[in-house]
């Protein structure tokens, strides 16, 4: 029985030995792994920036980049923090400056994540008007009105954002307007169909929000024409 | 030799290489002169290359060899040496100071 006893304990013994060694392996290989990582962002943030240069001037410049990061963070060898803060400062700051290089070389301002910004825009624009017609189909023709108001809320969001994706415009407060508006025409077909206070009450509300955000609208624009520092909308990526 | 818009801190890059013409700098090492980040400095250059004032090559050295990749070096050209130079003088011009009175005005009449 006491040999047992000894024999159990010795075998605790060992496991709590070798559970000790592989998660003390298991701990210095994820250090090593989240070091390797955190080396890398760096590099990755500057083939970032380099993809927003023209597929012309890109090989060149990523070259001269990747060589002078390897110069900026040399002499930091055991000084890990240091070497990861000044290799993202050097390639953070070459990553909102790319355009600006491009404009230097060409004298035009050309982002390549601007057109994909736009690319993508269109698409989700026409995403979204499939989902409205669909989800206007559907209020119309049955008695879910809920679903078709909830559709079409959902894609005009789309739609604004898609639009203004491709038409290189900020989202601002004209989606909010139209969101707005779709939320009291869906409103206002649900209660055609099953008419209640509550349903009255947000649909109030809602248009109330709507004309507040339409009056805002036109106090905005009225200003802007008077104000030359508010004419005309930032273009998106710049 | 194109135009180029002159700013502050393209006036500063300018001073840089005109403190010694023949000299090739390195972005880096125009980085801790004018203490300009990346993204500030690399357009200027890119700029004032396009417009021919500066040359930019790579250096003249094996990878393998110097254990690190070549970098790019940038020297003004002979056009743009001169047109640096103007540049600077006619700024610098522009730049300086008043000159300060040592004495303050007199009120009233003369002596």
């Amino acid at each position: 029985m006491m040999a047992l006893v000894v024999l159990g304990l010795a075998g605790i013994g060992v496991a709590g030995l070798l559970a000790h060694v592989v998660f003390g392996a298991l701990g210095d290989m994820a250090r090593e792994e989240t070091r390797t990582r955190l080396e890398s962002i760096p590099f990755v943030l500057l083939e970032l920036a380099a993809s927003r240069i023209p597929a012309e001037l890109r090989p060149d410049l990523e070259a001269e980049w990747r060589a002078e990061l390897a110069f900026h963070i040399d002499g930091t060898e055991g000084m890990p923090v240091t070497r990861i803060a000044r290799g993202i400062r050097f390639a953070a700051s070459l990553l909102r400056g790319a355009p600006d290089v491009t404009r230097g070389f060409t004298g035009q301002f050309r982002d390549t994540w601007a057109t994909a910004r736009r690319e993508a825009g269109v698409v989700v624009t026409v995403i979204g008007l499939i989902l409205v017609a669909g989800g206007a189909i559907e209020a119309a023709t049955t008695t879910q009105h809920a679903y078709g108001a909830a559709c079409i809320c959902l894609a005009s969001c789309l739609v604004m954002r898609g639009a203004c994706a491709a038409l290189g415009r900020k989202a601002g407060n004209l989606a909010a307007t139209v969101r707005f508006a779709f939320v009291c025409v869906a409103g206002a077909l649900e209660y055609v169909a099953r008419p209640s206070p509550l349903l009255l009450l947000s649909c109030a509300a809602c248009l109330l929000v709507f004309a507040l955000t339409v009056r805002s609208q036109i106090a905005f624009r009225m200003h802007a024409r008077s104000c030359p520092a508010c004419a005309g909308e930032p273009a998106a990526g710049r | 030799m194109q135009d180029v818009r002159i700013t502050l801190a393209l006036l500063m890059v300018l001073r840089q290489f005109a403190e010694d013409v023949t000299q090739p700098r390195y972005g880096y090492d125009l980085m801790r002169a004018t203490g300009y980040p990346s993204g500030k400095l690399y357009p200027i250059l890119a700029r004032l290359t396009a417009a021919g004032w500066l040359t930019r090559a790579p250096e003249t050295v094996n990878p393998s060899e110097a254990g690190r990749p070549a970098r790019y070096t940038y020297v003004l050209s002979t056009d743009g040496a001169a047109l640096a130079r103007q540049a600077l003088a006619e700024y610098s011009a522009e730049l300086a100071p008043p000159r300060m009175r040592l004495a303050p005005r007199t009120q009233g009449g003369s002596a």
